[in-house]
């Protein structure tokens, strides 16, 4: 994991601003048209508060579909930011350095996309404040018992710890941003970055700032897929009424979220040349480590599946027969385990597909086109199950909209990434230099062996 | 208190000795002048006790499943804690920890413990009903009368070689090491294990594949293990339950008791003849991992609860008032307290977590925990007389456990001190080759005026 190239401060200044201080030809194209597509998302949302969200597939018995399918997806995303940045800072695992912004960054916008969804999805959703207890003289309060309570709480709670952490480690960079640039950008660095001066005062606190944050952060991220689980499992619904939801959420949300930064990693590394940054050791070291998250989902995945066969009671099985036996959900079975587990660790597992970009762009892909689909799996099933009364049978069938609206948060997620990129560098600049800092060989006989700096 | 156990003062790293010859002397001395031999007789004692208690507890037959339900979880908790304990030299190896090395042995000598493991699950294979009357986790099987009690004996032999494999690979080069330079008698049975080891790149390349791979090969028998464990002993005997957390809430615990026992066993391996070898590094680390088990631990029991809270069908409130709130509401308590809130209250202080004293205090309060929380699910469903059913009908009565329940517990204990103090004269206590390779792969400097040591990490 150390053998990076040794760069000078000037380098590593000159490679990670230019996002900042330049602008590439493909970029402003790039943005049109993820511009025209959230154009779309939001005319989609337009058109459902006036029409209604009977313009969706949403119907008798299944209300929740593609849009709940997506706040979990992105949810579940956003789980990548903490489980990188924060376990690899406590953990001082070294290799985190140019990986822990990009997560960071991936964590925020994801979860305002996942939070927008239940907002859609309520379809007056002018009246969200309805969830705080606001209502002091009709005294009517939210039950604080349902977790369709906790959720936004948990969520922005999430939100806002993530967003400080983001902009703790970007201090330094923002004082580094004030220095080299003029007019209103030096203004709005200079704003932004609260007088930092660089001096041992203001990195010993950010540095116990960003330890504290990071052991605060870990249980309000355990918390929140967990809650989110929660609005399924506390319900009595077949299938949905698990134990094990909370810690399979989090584990498929690190799966997801893991694979969603490396897909994001290998784009960087080309649009933005950063080869001397992102290595292939990254990928190798991240890949080691899909390899256990996807194993501990698969156990999860699997603990869940058994139980709802063994207790043998008819609702179950109603459900796990579709899930299992009847098209299309047999063939999302087979879909979500192949593309979730078996091809890709089967992959992982040799050290030279680890360090191919591209076989881990596609991997990656597929996990999440698998972790996608699984979230629908779990859903829909349980709500369209044909234990009930004949006239309470149906199925679900999206339409366009919700198509629409699924495309449209990927571009959602992309623009606020590109945007981000433009006012702010992705790869901490203060980190790579601490990391220079730190790297160091050890000479046992003829060889020179990399090593890592403790106190 | 903070003053007394806070040892910010400790060198936080192992002081070896300096060349690698003195370090093979002092490790070989260590092995072959070998200490503890009181410490051999009273556990030998305790184990007779046992033995005793065993023979009471036999006497009233099979047919009382009651009765046996402390002997079951007394027999969990050995499974818990020392099958649980070499799973920290695993896990440190493959995550490269570097101050993992003068504690990897002392963590796979916990393999030998498997023995007792195997010859206590004997009679509970009597205890345990075959496959009918129970809610069958073998479904649609072809029909076999006694698949339970075959999965368990498959699963904790598997496991106990498994552990020996891993043992045995991980001292091969220490055991040469012990036949090249211990003269006479001191060098043992180990020295002809080590038949054959001359060090050959080959030979070498085969200890770190194999300590790797059995490694993950351990880890995934032990949750395997521990699946079959708790749905065949517990899961199946409880009419209407259906909790697929627990087999993963049985794992995660037992990986918190296994880590609890290892500490404690530092920490009277440091006061007796390794402290040089066991610094505050040796402590610390595990420490902050005994935090996060202790979260885990609630984090998973949470888990399972507020489902059965929310959901409160007959199936889900019979099984808390079984394994909770009913005839082992006592033990379930202080399995929370001393598996959740005060490891977790006292580690999250750093003056007891940046220690020696505060680690080894938290981890006898956490196998306290394990204990009592393998007693109030295993004896509640032995408990649970009832075949059959959707739920169960009668919550049964609080039985306290009698002399020879005690004595069993004592002969445990003293059980797993007795193997490990004879494998630690078999097999040398520390790795020799992995403190050789630390000591070749550190270096200490000097960075900006302050002190740093360089850690060497080859591919």
């Amino acid at each position: 994991m150390q053998e990076r190239r040794v760069l000078t401060d000037i380098q590593v200044n000159r490679s990670l601003l230019s996002t900042v201080l330049d602008t590439p030809n493909w970029y402003w194209p790039v943005v049109g048209a993820l511009s025209i597509i959230v154009g779309g998302f939001v005319t989609t949302i337009i058109l459902m508060i006036t029409f209604g969200l009977g313009i969706t597939g949403l119907n008798r018995p299944v209300f929740w579909g593609f849009m709940i399918v997506n706040f979990v997806f992105w949810v579940g995303i956003s789980h990548a930011g903490v489980m990188i940045s924060s376990i690899l800072r406590i953990c001082q695992a070294e290799w985190r350095r140019p990986v822990t912004r990009a997560a960071e960054v991936l964590t925020v916008f994801a979860l305002a996309t996942a939070a927008s969804f239940p907002l859609i999805h309520m379809g007056r959703m002018w009246r969200f404040y309805w969830v705080f207890p606001y209502d002091f003289d009709r005294m009517i309060w939210p039950d604080v018992r349902s977790p369709l309570i906790w959720d936004p709480s948990a969520i922005f709670t999430y939100l806002t710890g993530a967003s400080m952490f983001v902009f703790m480690a970007l201090l330094p960079d923002l004082g580094n941003l004030r220095d080299r640039t003029t007019g209103w950008q030096r203004t709005f660095y200079a704003i932004a970055s609260l007088g930092w001066r660089g001096n041992p005062r203001q990195f010993k606190l950010q540095f116990i700032l960003g330890i504290l944050l990071s052991g605060l952060i870990l249980p309000v991220f355990v918390s929140v897929h967990s809650i989110v689980s929660w609005d399924f499992a506390v319900s009595l619904v077949p299938a949905w009424h698990a134990t094990v939801f909370a810690p399979y959420f989090v584990i498929g949300a690190v799966h997801s979220g893991v694979s969603g930064v490396v897909t994001m990693m290998v784009v960087l590394r080309k649009l933005f040349k950063w080869d001397d940054f992102i290595t292939p050791d990254h990928f190798d070291a991240l890949g080691r480590l899909l390899i256990a998250v996807a194993t501990a989902w698969l156990y999860f995945f699997m603990l869940d599946l058994f139980f709802g066969i063994y207790g043998g009671e008819s609702r179950e099985l109603s459900v796990m027969d579709q899930r299992l036996l009847t098209m299309p959900w047999g063939g999302m079975f087979f879909l979500i385990i192949v593309l979730g587990y078996i091809v890709p660790v089967s992959a992982w597992l040799f050290r030279s597909v680890r360090r191919n970009l591209t076989w881990m762009f596609v991997l990656s892909i597929l996990v999440n086109v698998s972790m996608w689909l699984e979230r629908l799996w779990l859903i829909v099933p349980g709500l369209q199950n044909k234990e009930r009364l004949p006239f309470d049978w149906g199925v679900y069938e999206p339409g366009l909209f919700e198509i629409m609206l699924v495309v449209g948060s990927f571009a959602v997620v992309c623009l606020g990434l590109l945007v981000f990129i433009k006012l702010f560098p992705l790869i901490p600049v203060w980190e790579e230099k601490e990391g220079q800092l730190f790297q160091a060989e050890i000479r046992i006989g003829k060889r020179r062996v990399p090593a890592i700096i403790r106190e | 208190m903070q003053h007394a156990i806070h040892s910010r003062h400790v060198n936080p790293r192992p002081h070896l000795p300096e060349t690698p010859a003195a370090l093979t002397r002092d490790v070989l001395g260590k092995f072959s002048r070998p200490q503890g031999t009181g410490l051999l007789v009273v556990s030998g004692i305790l184990v007779l006790l046992g033995i005793a208690g065993f023979a009471m507890r036999l006497s009233g037959g099979f047919s009382d499943r009651g009765a046996w339900g402390y002997y079951a979880a007394i027999y969990v908790f050995l499974l818990s804690t020392a099958a649980a304990a070499p799973i920290l030299a695993v896990a440190t190896r493959l995550t490269k920890g570097y101050w993992r090395k003068p504690l990897v042995r002392m963590a796979e000598m916990f393999a030998t413990v498997g023995i007792l493991s195997v010859a206590m699950l004997i009679p509970i294979l009597g205890v345990l009903p075959p496959i009918e009357g129970r809610t069958t986790f073998w479904m649609a099987w072809p029909d076999h009368h006694w698949y339970p009690q075959m999965s368990l004996v498959a699963g904790v032999l598997g496991l106990t070689i498994c552990g020996f494999g891993l043992l045995f690979i991980s001292a091969k080069p220490d055991l040469a090491a012990a036949r090249d330079h211990v003269p006479g008698a001191g060098r043992g049975f180990g020295a002809w294990l080590a038949t054959g080891w001359a060090g050959t790149p080959h030979q070498w390349k085969i200890v770190r594949q194999g300590v790797t791979y059995l490694g993950i090969f351990y880890l995934m028998m032990l949750v395997g293990v521990h699946f079959v464990v708790s749905v065949e002993m517990a899961i199946t005997l409880v009419p209407g339950w259906r909790d697929p957390i627990f087999p993963a809430y049985h794992a995660v615990s037992s990986l918190q008791a296994g880590l609890a026992m290892l500490v404690l066993t530092l920490g009277i391996l440091r006061a007796n003849g390794y402290k040089e070898y066991l610094a505050l590094d040796q402590f610390w680390n595990p420490g902050k991992l005994l935090m996060s088990f202790s979260m885990l631990w609630f984090y998973f029991w949470w888990s399972g609860f507020i489902i059965f809270w929310y959901g409160r069908t007959a199936p889900e409130e019979g099984v808390m008032m079984t394994v909770m709130f009913g005839p082992t509401f006592g033990a379930f308590i202080v399995a929370f307290f001393c598996s959740f809130a005060v490891p977790l209250l006292m580690l999250m202080w750093n003056p007891v977590r940046v220690s020696i004293k505060g680690p080894v205090i938290a981890s006898a309060v956490i196998l306290v925990g394990n204990l009592f929380d393998r007693i109030r699910i295993y004896e509640g469903a032995f408990l649970v007389t009832q075949q059959g059913g959707h739920f169960v009908e009668h919550i049964p009565a609080t039985r306290m456990p009698d002399v020879a329940d005690l004595l069993v517990a004592v002969g445990v204990v003293g059980g797993i001190m007795f193997i490990y103090l004879i494998g630690m004269r078999i097999i040398p206590l520390l790795s020799l080759w992995e403190l050789k390779e630390g000591q070749l792969l550190t270096e200490t400097r000097h960075i900006l005026g302050a002190e740093v040591v360089a850690i060497g990490k080859p591919e």
